[in-house]
C-alpha cells in the first residue's frame, strides 16, 4: 500500500482532485471519439457503396420494350478490400426482383431519385444495403436498385481506429500521472526541508528554540510556520522560566540550610543527651548533608543547562593541571574512606577545548560518584593514557549494568540498589551538561580488571 | 579578642554566635550594614563575618565602604551564592575570605581563626599537630617534647606539609620548597627524604601518605 488509510495525506489529496475530474474528461472523451470514429467510417464507406450502385443505376435503360443493363465491372470492383467482403446486388421493378440475389431484402419507404443506406442481415450476416428508386423512361413505376456489402471492413477499420484512440488516452494517463507526482513532490519539497530543520534540532542536544526560518517557506506554510515560530518562543520562554525558578529556589532554599545545619552541628558537639538523641542528632546532620549535597547539585546543574554563547566552547586549559587540582581535593575525601586513589598522566601539559571551571566540575562529579559508592579498600585510578583529549576515571566499586548505562545519566534517576547512599541522582546528569557545553562526551565502560565502572570523557583537542 | 557579626538571620546569628562564644571569643552582632558601618569603626575587632544577602545594603556595599573608610579587619563574606563572579567580586573589594552556604561549622572556625592571626601578622610561629610541634623561627621540631633531629631539607619538607596538613601537596610544590633552582635535583631526590621523614615520624602518631601521581599528605594515622 502507498498511502495509509486513516492518516490524511497532502499527496493523496491532490491526486484524487486531479486524477477524478481527469479520468471523467478521458472517459467522455472515450465516448466521443468512438462515435466520431464510427461516423466517419461510416460515411467514407457509403460514400463507395453509393458510387458502386449510381455506376449501376446509370446504365438502366428501354431497349424496344426491354429494361436493360449494363452492369460494368469496376462498379462492384470498387467495392473489394483486403477484408474480402462480399457484395450483393439486386434490380426489381414493381416488387418482382428482375436480376440479382432475390434475397436481398426489400425497402421500405423509398424517396425518388435519392441513394439511402440501411443496415440489414443476409443469411444471418450483418450488411449495409444502398438503395436508390430510379425512373426510366417509358416505365410508369421506378426501378429500385440495390447494393450490399458485408461489414467487415468497416468493423476492422472501425476496430483499428478505436484501439489507437485507446492507446492514446492511455499513454496521456500515464504522463500526466508521473507528471502530478513529480509535481507534487517538488511542490511539497519545502516542507520536506522544514523536516529536515527540524528533525535536526531534535537531534542536537541542546534544545534551540530559535525561530524557523521564513525565506524559504513557501507561502502557503507561511501561517503555520509563523504560528510554530511563536509557539517555540512560548515554549522557550517556560523553559526558561522553569530553569530560572529552580535556580532561584535553590537559592533561597540554602539560607534555612545554614541554620538548621549550623545548629544541629552544635548540637552535635555539645550535646550531653541520651544516645538516643545523640543517634537522632547525627541522622538529622546526615540529612542536612545530603540536602545540602542536592541543592549545590540543583544550582549546578541548572547553570550547566543555562544558555550559553559559542565563545565558551573556544577557549582552552590544561587538563592535566586541571585533573591533578580536582583529584587532590578528593584524595582527602577518599583517604578518609580508606580509598586508595592514583593519578596517572604524561610530565606534558595538555590543553584542550573548554573551560577549566566546567572540567573540574565534571571530574568533581565523576570522583565523587567513585568514591560515594566505592567500598573501603577499594582504588580509584584517574588516567589521561594519551593526547588525544580523553580522561578515564576507572574504579572498582559495584559498576553499572550496561542496560543501565543510558538511564543513569537521566535527572534523579538512580539505580535501585543505590537509594540508601546520600547521593543526588544529578552527577552524571551535571557531567553530561557540562561537557556539551564544551564539546565534550561521556561514556560509561566496563574497566579492563572486569569489575567497577570506567567513565571515559573525550575532550575536544585543540 | 572580639568578633562582628553582620547577620540579618537571626536563627543563623545566634548559631553563629554560640559557636565563637564556646571559643571564647567576645562576640558582636549587628543585622543591618548601617550600623555595621558604624560600630566597626567604634570597636578594635580581629575579623568581621560579614554576609551579602543585608536587608538595607548590599553587603558588597558595606564591604566597599568599610575599606574606603581604611578599617583594615579581616573580613570573611558569607553568601548564598557561589557563581565565580560573586567570589571575586568580593574578594576585589577588599575581603580576606570567602565561604557559601550552607558551610560546616568547623570551616568557618578554621577560616576566622585563619584571619585572626593574619589581621595579627602572626602567622603561627609555633605549629603543633598532634604531639609534634615545629617552631618556625627557630626551626626546632619535637615530637612529644623530645627534640627531632633534622636536616634543613627535611625540616622543609615537614614544614610545606604541616602547613597543608589533611589536604594533597603536589610533588612539584615540594621540590620546589626544598631545592634551590641550582640545586642539582635527581627524580628521586624528594623520595629520599620522605623516606628518612617517615621514619623520623613514627613514634609522633603522624603518616605521610603517597597518593600516586599527585603528592603527598601528612595526616595523623
Amino acid at each position: 500500500m502507498i498511502f495509509g488509510i486513516t492518516q490524511p495525506s497532502l499527496k493523496r489529496r491532490l491526486l484524487l482532485t486531479l486524477f477524478v475530474p481527469l479520468c471523467l474528461i478521458l472517459v467522455a472523451l472515450s465516448f466521443g471519439g468512438a462515435w466520431l470514429v464510427r461516423r466517419t467510417v461510416e460515411g467514407a464507406s457509403d460514400r463507395v457503396l453509393s458510387g458502386s450502385l449510381q455506376a449501376i443505376s446509370e446504365t438502366l435503360a428501354m431497349q424496344e420494350g426491354y429494361l436493360t443493363l449494363d452492369l460494368p465491372p469496376s462498379a462492384l470492383g470498387m467495392l473489394e478490400n483486403a477484408d474480402r467482403d462480399n457484395v450483393y446486388y439486386s434490380i426489381s421493378y414493381r416488387g418482382k426482383v428482375i436480376t440479382g440475389y432475390s434475397e436481398l431484402p426489400p425497402p421500405g419507404n423509398l424517396r425518388l431519385e435519392d441513394v439511402s443506406f440501411r443496415d440489414s442481415t443476409f443469411h444471418g450476416i450483418p450488411i449495409r444495403v444502398a438503395t436508390e428508386a430510379r425512373l426510366v423512361p417509358q416505365l410508369d413505376s421506378p426501378v429500385i436498385v440495390q447494393v450490399a456489402e458485408t461489414v467487415k471492413n468497416r468493423t476492422a477499420v472501425t476496430h483499428r481506429m478505436l484501439v489507437a484512440l485507446a492507446a492514446g488516452e492511455l499513454f496521456l494517463l500515464a504522463v500526466i500521472a508521473a507528471l502530478v507526482f513529480l509535481a507534487v513532490d517538488w511542490g511539497l519539497r519545502p516542507l520536506l526541508m522544514l523536516r529536515r530543520e527540524v528533525d535536526e534540532r531534535n537531534n542536537d542536544p541542546d534544545i534551540n528554540f530559535a525561530p524557523l526560518p521564513l525565506a524559504t517557506v513557501p507561502q502557503e506554510a507561511l501561517p503555520f510556520v509563523s504560528a510554530f515560530n511563536s509557539l517555540l518562543g512560548h515554549v522557550e520562554t517556560a523553559f526558561q522560566t522553569l530553569r530560572r525558578f529552580t535556580s532561584d529556589a535553590s537559592h533561597q532554599l540554602r539560607a534555612p540550610l545554614t541554620v538548621v545545619r549550623t545548629h544541629v552541628e552544635l548540637l552535635s558537639r555539645h550535646s550531653d543527651g541520651t544516645d538516643e538523641m545523640k543517634g537522632a542528632i547525627a541522622d538529622i546532620h546526615n540529612a542536612v548533608k545530603a540536602l545540602q549535597h542536592l541543592i549545590v547539585q540543583l544550582i549546578s546543574l541548572a547553570k550547566a543547562e543555562r544558555p550559553h554563547s559559542n565563545a565558551e566552547g573556544a577557549s582552552a586549559f590544561d587538563l592535566v593541571e586541571c585533573t591533578a587540582a580536582t583529584a587532590r581535593n578528593y584524595a582527602t575525601q577518599a583517604l578518609a574512606r580508606d580509598m586508595e586513589i592514583s593519578f596517572e598522566a604524561g610530565p606534558q601539559p595538555l590543553n584542550v577545548s573548554g573551560s577549566a571551571i566546567f572540567a573540574g566540575e565534571m571530574i568533581a562529579n565523576l570522583l565523587d560518584n567513585a568514591i560515594r559508592y566505592g567500598h573501603p579498600g577499594g582504588h580509584i585510578t584517574v588516567r589521561i593514557p594519551d593526547d588525544s583529549g580523553v580522561l578515564e576515571i576507572e574504579d572498582d566499586g559495584p559498576g553499572i549494568p550496561p542496560q543501565d548505562r543510558e538511564r543513569v545519566f537521566e535527572r534523579f534517576y538512580r539505580q535501585p540498589h543505590n537509594t540508601d547512599r546520600d547521593g543526588s541522582g544529578l552527577g552524571l546528569s551535571i557531567v553530561q551538561a557540562l561537557g556539551r557545553r564544551m564539546g565534550a562526551t561521556v561514556r560509561l565502560e566496563t574497566p579492563a580488571h572486569g569489575r567497577g565502572l570506567k567513565a571515559v570523557v573525550q575532550f575536544q583537542p585543540l | 579578642m572580639r568578633l562582628l557579626i553582620v547577620e540579618d538571620d537571626a536563627a543563623l546569628a545566634r548559631g553563629i554566635l554560640k559557636v565563637f562564644r564556646n571559643e571564647g571569643l567576645a562576640v558582636d552582632h549587628v543585622s543591618r550594614g548601617q550600623d555595621a558601618l558604624e560600630i566597626v569603626r567604634l570597636e578594635p575587632y580581629s575579623a568581621v563575618i560579614l554576609d551579602l544577602g543585608l536587608p538595607d545594603m548590599d553587603g558588597l556595599a558595606v564591604l566597599k565602604q568599610m575599606r574606603a573608610a581604611h578599617v583594615n579587619v579581616p573580613i570573611l563574606i558569607l553568601t548564598a551564592r557561589d557563581a565565580t563572579s560573586d567570589r571575586v567580586q568580593g574578594l576585589d573589594q577588599g575581603a580576606d575570605d570567602y565561604l557559601s552556604k550552607p558551610f560546616a561549622i568547623q570551616e568557618l572556625e578554621a577560616r576566622v581563626r585563619a584571619l585572626i592571626r593574619r589581621g595579627q601578622g602572626n602567622p603561627e610561629p609555633v605549629m603543633t599537630l598532634g604531639t609534634l610541634k615545629l617552631d618556625r623561627a627557630t626551626g626546632a621540631t619535637y615530637v612529644a617534647g623530645e627534640l627531632l633531629d633534622l636536616t634543613r631539607r627535611e625540616r622543609a619538607v615537614l614544614e610545606t606539609l604541616m602547613v597543608k596538613v589533611g589536604s594533597v601537596v603536589p610533588k612539584t610544590r615540594l621540590t620546589a620548597d626544598v631545592f634551590g633552582y641550582d640545586d642539582p635535583v635527581g627524580p628521586n631526590a624528594l623520595e629520599v627524604y620522605i623516606a628518612r621523614l617517615r621514619r623520623k615520624l613514627e613514634p609522633s602518631g603522624l603518616e605521610i601518605v603517597t597518593v600516586r601521581g599527585l603528592g603527598y599528605l601528612l595526616r595523623t594515622k
